[in-house]
């Protein structure tokens, strides 16, 4: 579900400049296809409410999850969340930060056998954007590189497709603090998002943090 | 007039501090599209009801290098009564005047064997100094602080309620001023403002939305079950580079924090 609202400025109400905000919505899968266009207009006085649900039915599946993008442009003023169910939670979550040219973004995480993590991975751009991953615990750095197609988004399973690959372990043993560092290489414009799944054996219960900032 | 230097800012959070409760935050200086390892200074400041503020400096940074400790650490021999919410200011600097730190990146973690939340801090914003600043210096990036911040006196938001959920706003105020916040509930173009009382100098306080969002919540029937959603305004009239506005989410039984948004 997308929420939107009107912020305001000092040099006058936004409120009183026009009675309805206008937002373009565009859903792409993760190719890089459009899916889904939309226009949504509500009276600038309250928050916009869309269900995003009906819209997102023609993603496509992979790895196992249905997944794709949502770009949302607005005048300048509006903020917007989207608040997304995760097993029996629900998130507020921010839109990612975007990165041009060498601009270097980050995402703390804890590494250990009870937690996994989905890297959600976006290119805003229409040109290819290949993505420098590294991560960083304890005294060791392993780096990768994804491709990202224009327009497109990619879920990476970070223990299972990437940390696999690095012949370490010892970050299982116990927790440990981890960071990774995201920068696009070229000309992409990418966003990079963390869901961290944490299993408590104990409790049997399991529960979702998502990581974005 | 007054002028900002964005090679030293500031970003300003609040940190949770009680028994079986570990707090850390995670940083991460950064300068756009520079290059280079260059040295960062971060100093931290943490402030609250009952104690005096105290502030740490933290050498061996580096440009492009995430970093993190807990708080406890950084404040050793914190006395066990204080409790509760802190402000803390964590301030990024290098000496190169041309960098901008203003994409850097903060994280603030709060842990215990019930609670698990993870928020980010507010955008960094530059560190002001008059025109007279003897430390200013031509060569450095400066930005016109009319421009800066010009909408910080008032900030609106949005407060999204669950059932069995409850919000309250967080004012950190990292002034030396006491602040007296107003909070509206704006619906359908009417506006009710409450006054918050005050918030003291390098204080932080937590107020309870409950009363203010029953006078004209919206209640909106989702796919998901009923959400109440308000769209709020707090005014703050003075110090507005110094003050901060969170809405933390709770779970109205157990009172455990789930979720933090910068209003």
């Amino acid at each position: 579900m997308l929420m939107i609202v009107a912020e305001e400025c000092v040099s006058g109400s936004l409120d009183a400049v026009t009675p309805r905000a206008v937002a373009s919505l565009e859903v792409f899968d993760v190719d890089g296809h459009p899916v889904q266009k939309l226009e949504v207009e509500y009276p600038r006085t309250e928050v916009g409410i869309i269900e995003l649900e009906p819209f997102l039915t023609s993603l496509k599946m992979r790895g196992g999850l249905a997944h794709g993008h949502l770009v949302v442009r607005t005048e300048r003023g509006l903020r917007h969340f989207c608040r997304q169910r995760m097993g029996e939670q629900s998130e507020l979550i921010p839109s990612p930060r975007l990165r041009h040219g060498r601009e270097m973004s980050f995402l703390p995480l804890l590494l250990g056998a009870q937690r996994e993590h989905l890297l959600l991975l976006l290119n805003g751009s229409d040109a290819d954007a290949q993505i420098n991953l590294r991560l960083m615990y304890g005294t060791r750095s392993p780096e990768w590189t994804v491709d990202v197609p224009p327009n497109g988004s990619k879920v990476v399973a970070l223990e299972h497709e990437l940390l696999a690959s690095f012949d370490d372990s010892s970050w299982r043993k116990g927790v440990a603090q981890g960071y990774l560092r995201i920068s696009p290489r070229g000309n992409g414009v990418v966003g990079a998002s963390l869901i961290e799944r944490i299993s408590d054996d104990e409790q049997q219960k399991e529960w979702y943090r998502w990581i974005g900032g | 007039m007054e002028r900002m230097k964005a090679n030293e800012v500031v970003c300003r959070c609040f940190v949770m501090i009680a028994p079986g409760l570990r707090s850390r935050i995670h940083f991460f200086p950064t300068a756009g599209n520079a290059g280079g390892h260059y040295p960062v200074v971060c100093s931290l400041t943490l402030y609250g009801k009952g104690f005096e503020k105290r502030t740490v400096q933290l050498d061996g940074g580096r440009i492009n290098q995430p970093d993190g400790l807990r708080i406890e650490d950084a404040f050793a021999g914190m006395p066990v009564e204080h409790q509760g919410l802190f402000g803390l200011d964590i301030g990024l600097s290098v000496a190169q005047g041309r960098l901008n730190l203003l994409p850097s990146q903060v994280f603030v973690e709060s842990v215990s064997s019930h609670l698990n939340l993870l928020y980010s801090g507010a955008s960094f914003e530059s560190v002001s100094y008059g025109s007279d600043d003897e430390r200013e210096r031509p060569e450095q990036r400066l930005v016109d602080a009319s421009t800066h911040g010009s909408s910080r006196g008032r900030r609106v938001g949005m407060v999204v309620l669950e059932e069995d959920r409850t919000a309250s706003l967080v004012i950190v105020n990292g002034s030396g001023a006491v602040v007296k916040p107003q909070v509206s509930v704006l619906h359908e173009g009417a506006e009710t403002p409450t006054q918050l009382g005050t918030v003291g100098a390098h204080n932080v306080f937590e107020f309870p939305l409950k009363e203010v969002l029953t006078q004209s919540e919206a209640r909106h029937n989702t796919m998901a079950g009923e959400l109440s959603v308000a769209r709020i305004a707090c005014n703050l009239f003075e110090n507005i580079d110094q003050v901060e506005v969170y809405v933390l989410y709770r779970y109205s039984d157990s009172k455990i924090p789930y979720a933090v948004t910068v209003l």
